[in-house]
């Protein structure tokens, strides 16, 4: 079984390279958390620079934070490229089935392949966030903005990011491959079918996904109202966030079609229309895969975003009522954290443009029976490449609005909780919205939508209707 | 000459649907399949050949009935044993080739034994290397299936299936990707293995040309076996499938 693994993995590579990236980037992440941490350490000891010690603390919880999101959204994404992996390998799986794998074992397979993908993205994350760290020192030392510490910049906590890989990759690589389980023998014959919406609701463990919510709703408002005091409030309102996010995340099948139809409505009467609306319903599971990365990168810019701004508004306050050189102290923070944020927005954003890409590709790759069908009676090219783009606007757009409603509540809720135990603003504040921010989102998905079917829509009007009518 | 039976089906019925949707693909259906013979499955599609093999392989669960290997009832089975039963018992050759794109030859031939974390002893292992030989398929042993024609993948599939030295093979329209030349090579290594190494072997076609190798063969329609003749020449076997068209 380790040789099967060794041999899809040196056969086709191909397949791992999103997680390869999502790994790397996560791990590129990771480091930079643990390099900044120990960076600014050394230099407000060797300098002025920071000396606000409340700001100190906040950036050490705030860091800890971003490290726990971005491990949990890569742990997501993961999970959803294996399960795009593990459909666009179903038959083989299933070939393998038949002649006599045991489901487990080749799950344990599978998750052998994440850990080693995992260990190769750790690697080359930690050299690479290593790298960039170096570079950023040594030109805010050239500013004079650092002073010029002596930073050696290895320390043992450098293995984190890898083993932090190994584990993720692994424990995301088993549950995106639980279809393993569910395919029969029997799809080897070609008798297998996907789930429809009613099927997925029944398997859907509803008290499962009933329960994340419902958890991480309490806590997320515990930490709030925690908050109020201290900005410790983030360790119980952050794994409450990430639980209730999770609650969607797992009943997206359920949750995101309804959406899907509302969204693909929109695009008229047209044929293409009607059909990219019936395909983005029709299989629940595969439009919501293909979605929800988009969903968990809109939700963490729009929620770093909202809390960014509220901190920008909040710190307007602080400046209007606390002397000038805590104020002063206090921008310097916002500046550091919104750039801070940039890179998370970046991140994410990549993460997401990966797994949509490679879902679209897989949608078309599936249908192309289908397409062939279309062609062989009368559907022209021009028809084909709207069905993919409206399918594929239908799902960015889609991923957006539920991103940025869910994004702008997780952003109040972390503003809320970090800043409001602060003496200068003291209790509760609205949310503040960055409209731009929200319409470049929109705007960005919609480009977003049309970079991703350019692929998929050639392969599809490659497609010849002969060969796609044959038995395959 | 009587042959010990490899596997006995009692009683199978399978119903898809249910309500208003209900179909019956098999009716009350008992057959036994011998040993060392060639049995060929005729029937237009629809009429539940296909479902009878999945039954008979234990891919399917029947609505009612048993399925006998030795004294077993295989419709009883959990996964784990079924999973272990096909790996052991039962070799599948389909009309897709069905071969892993990413093992060589050799590798697909020897691939349920990797897969039961065993190795072939070194005798079995020879022999199995003899079986690829006789298939013509020594000088490809260290390629990938898109590297051969769909003869030759066929061929690896029959070597992967004879490897284990199963109870029986089912072949699923193996021909039905294939020129006519090289289809009716794979019957004629299908026959052989039954003369040759005593296998049983169950050929699921349409193809009366096909069909003509058996040495028995079972008409299937709307779900219930209407005939059970011994070796017949392609020319009957066609004109029973046109009558058995026209009392459709």
């Amino acid at each position: 079984m380790i040789r099967l693994t060794v041999r899809e993995l040196r056969v086709a590579p191909a397949q791992h390279v999103a997680t390869l990236i999502v790994t790397t980037i996560g791990a590129i992440f990771a480091t930079i958390v643990i390099e900044a941490d120990r960076v600014l350490g050394s230099q407000s000891a060797a300098g002025g620079f920071l000396a606000h010690g409340f700001v100190r603390l906040l950036l050490d919880v705030l860091g800890s934070v971003f490290l726990f999101v971005a491990i949990f959204v890569s742990c997501i994404v993961i999970a959803n490229t294996f399960g795009i992996v593990m459909a666009a390998r179903s038959r083989r799986i299933a070939l393998l089935r038949l002649l006599g794998a045991e489901g487990r074992a080749l799950r344990r397979g599978v998750t052998l392949e994440g850990a080693i993908v995992g260990a190769a993205g750790g690697v080359l994350g930690t050299s690479i966030g290593l790298a960039v760290v170096a570079a950023l020192v040594a030109v805010l030392t050239a500013q004079h903005t650092f002073a010029p510490a002596p930073s050696p910049l290895a320390t043992p906590l450098l293995v984190a990011p890898t083993v932090i890989a190994v584990l993720s990759t692994a424990g995301a690589a088993w549950f995106g491959s639980r279809r393993v389980s569910a395919v029969t023998p029997l799809d080897a014959v070609g008798v297998g079918q996907e789930a429809s919406l009613e099927e997925v609701r029944r398997r859907r463990r509803p008290w499962l996904v009933s329960g994340c919510l419902a958890v991480g709703a309490v806590l997320l408002v515990a930490g709030v109202v925690i908050g109020a005091r201290s900005p410790f409030g983030l360790f119980v309102a952050a794994p409450g966030g990430a639980l209730s996010f999770l609650g969607f995340v797992l009943g997206s099948g359920t949750f995101l079609p309804p959406v899907l139809h509302l969204v693909g409505r929109s695009f008229g009467r047209s044929v293409p229309a009607a059909l990219s609306r019936g395909n983005a319903i029709r299989h629940p599971e595969r439009s919501a895969r293909s979605a929800i990365s988009l969903v968990i990168g809109v939700t963490l810019v729009v929620m770093f975003a909202v809390a960014a701004a509220c901190f920008g508004t909040q710190a307007g306050a602080v400046a209007a009522t606390a002397g000038p050189q805590e104020a002063a102290s206090d921008a310097a923070f916002v500046t550091l954290v919104l750039g801070v944020l940039g890179v998370l927005i970046g991140f994410s954003l990549a993460i997401a443009a990966v797994g949509l890409v490679n879902s679209l590709s897989l949608s078309v790759l599936q249908r192309r029976r289908e397409i062939g069908l279309l062609r062989a009676v009368g559907m022209n090219r021009r028809q084909v490449r709207l069905m993919v783009l409206f399918e594929s606007l239908q799902l960015t757009l889609a991923g957006s609005v539920c991103g940025i409603v869910l994004g702008v509540l997780y952003g109040w809720a972390a503003a809320l909780t970090a800043l409001s135990s602060d003496r200068h603003i003291g209790g509760y504040f609205l949310p503040t919205i960055p409209l731009p921010l929200v319409l470049s989102v929109v705007g960005l998905s919609a480009a977003l939508a049309v970079l991703a079917s350019l692929a998929p829509t050639r392969r599809a009007n490659a497609v010849s209707p002969v060969v796609a009518l044959a038995v395959e | 000459m009587l042959e010990v039976p490899v596997v006995r089906a009692r009683g199978l019925s399978k119903v898809f649907g249910g309500g208003d949707s209900e179909v019956h693909a098999l009716r009350d259906v008992s057959v036994d399949i011998e040993g060392r013979r060639l049995t060929a499955i005729m029937g237009p599609s629809g009429s539940g050949k296909s479902t009878l093999m999945h039954l008979l392989a234990g891919l399917d669960r029947p609505s009612a009935g048993a399925v006998l290997y030795d004294d077993v009832d295989i419709t009883a089975l959990d996964d784990r044993r079924l999973t272990a039963l096909r790996r052991t018992e039962i070799g599948f050759v389909f009309q897709a080739f069905n071969l892993v794109p990413t093992l060589t030859v050799l590798e697909n031939v020897l691939l349920p034994f990797e897969l039961g974390g065993t190795k072939p002893s070194g005798e079995h292992r020879e022999w199995i290397l003899e079986r690829a030989g006789d298939l013509g398929l020594t000088p490809l042993l260290g390629r990938r299936p898109h590297q051969l024609s769909g003869g030759q993948q066929q061929r690896v599939a029959i070597a992967r299936a004879l490897a284990i030295r199963p109870r029986l093979i089912f072949a699923d329209e193996p021909t039905g990707n294939l020129d006519s030349r090289t289809g009716l090579e794979v019957l004629m290594m299908l026959e052989s293995a039954t003369r040759e190494h005593d296998q049983a072997v169950v050929l699921v076609t349409h193809d009366p040309a096909a069909a003509a190798h058996a040495d028995r063969v079972l008409f299937i329609s709307d779900g219930i076996v209407v005939h059970d003749v011994g070796r017949t020449d392609a020319a009957t076997l066609s004109d029973m499938v046109l009558e058995l068209a026209g009392a459709r």
